[in-house]
């Protein structure tokens, strides 16, 4: 399925394009209030009864190959945990941490308690050590820092410094943020 | 790999099969057909990009599999002149959050679904054109160009 089939069908449906983000459908109707936000080939349904989420879902059905995946419980390894009744959704990211640390090989690490050194002073390397997955290590860890773990923010904001001159040392570094990370997990 | 580097290196023999494998299947798919090139218009290139798969057999033995895939080079795509839309929408991260402390605040209910097939054999509907990929440029017409009529 095209885009933009998706994006006439939903038209079609008197969707509105929410101006700021191309991907966000807003459907206002009867006091309902339907959204529908596109991430390549999934769909987020967000419906403010489950009466209209299942006709929005019918509706998709009839017209492309679906699955439907139930109550949301993790999108784009964004694990969720809701309790109705207090209003809360806790995000979680357990199941990609580990994820990353597996393709690291860092899954049978031991923990630590901060993310960096003391004072750890670091300097350019004069090229980088292509061996070292240094960058995949920076990329996979931001996105727990945009995800759930701000805490990680400073740590990776130091070390993204380094991703075109980057050693061993700085290898070193990121290994204890992931060692780190390992104790976020357990 | 350059397409001369894989039909003359030493893997050549393999290479060629898997080259073939993959013109084959686009013939069958029509995915595009031979043209002169509108003056207006631009025309990019396309790359052959190579793979070694590892696989098991059916006796279950690990063996290696030489992929040959044609690629369109759309990142060369202007917006705008070659296309207008940006074709894999990817929501923000920030609208995505926002949505789910509006579901957790207002108390709505959130479900997500999956797109069976994605973007398979689906027809352009862009005038999108490609230069004769290296190794298969007709020997009678070698300044026409492939206007694409599905995505490669």
């Amino acid at each position: 399925m095209c885009y933009a089939k998706l994006d006439d069908f939903l038209k079609s449906q008197r969707f509105v394009n929410i101006d700021p983000d191309e991907c966000l459908y807003l459907l206002m109707n009867d006091g309902e209030i339907i959204i529908v936000l596109v991430y390549v080939d999934d769909l987020l349904l967000v419906a403010s009864s489950l009466a209209v989420i299942f006709n929005i879902k019918d509706a998709l059905h009839k017209r492309f190959e679906m699955k439907d995946l139930g109550e949301a419980k993790e999108i784009l390894w964004l694990e969720m945990r809701r309790e109705k009744e207090l209003g809360t959704l806790k995000l979680s990211q357990g199941r990609y941490a580990a994820h990353a640390l597996e393709k690291f090989g860092m899954a049978e690490c031991n923990p630590i308690g901060t993310p960096l050194e003391v004072y750890l002073q670091l300097v350019k390397a004069d090229e980088s050590d292509d061996e070292l997955p240094y960058r995949e290590a920076v990329g996979s860890l931001m996105y727990l820092i945009i995800g759930t773990h701000l805490d990680l923010a400073f740590a990776i904001g130091k070390l993204s410094r380094f991703v075109s001159c980057y050693g061993k040392e700085h290898w070193v570094a990121i290994k204890r943020v992931l060692w780190y990370v390992k104790g976020l997990i357990d | 790999m350059t397409y001369v580097q894989a039909v003359q290196g030493q893997e050549s023999a393999k290479w060629q099969i898997a080259i073939d494998e993959e013109m084959e299947a686009i013939r069958k798919n029509k995915t595009w057909r031979l043209t002169d090139l509108p003056a207006s218009r631009r025309v990019l290139q396309g790359k052959w990009v190579y793979k070694v798969t590892n696989e098991v057999d059916k006796n279950g033995n690990n063996t290696t599999r030489h992929k040959a895939r044609l690629c369109f080079m759309g990142n060369r795509q202007i917006k705008g002149l070659d296309f207008n839309k940006t074709f894999a929408p990817v929501a923000n991260f920030t609208t995505m959050r926002c949505i789910l402390v509006m579901t957790a605040a207002n108390g709505w209910e959130l479900h997500p679904m999956d797109v069976e097939t994605a973007f398979l054999n689906e027809d352009l509907d862009e005038e999108v054109y490609m230069e004769q990929p290296d190794g298969f440029v007709d020997p009678k017409y070698p300044e026409q160009v492939r206007r694409l009529l599905q995505a490669l």
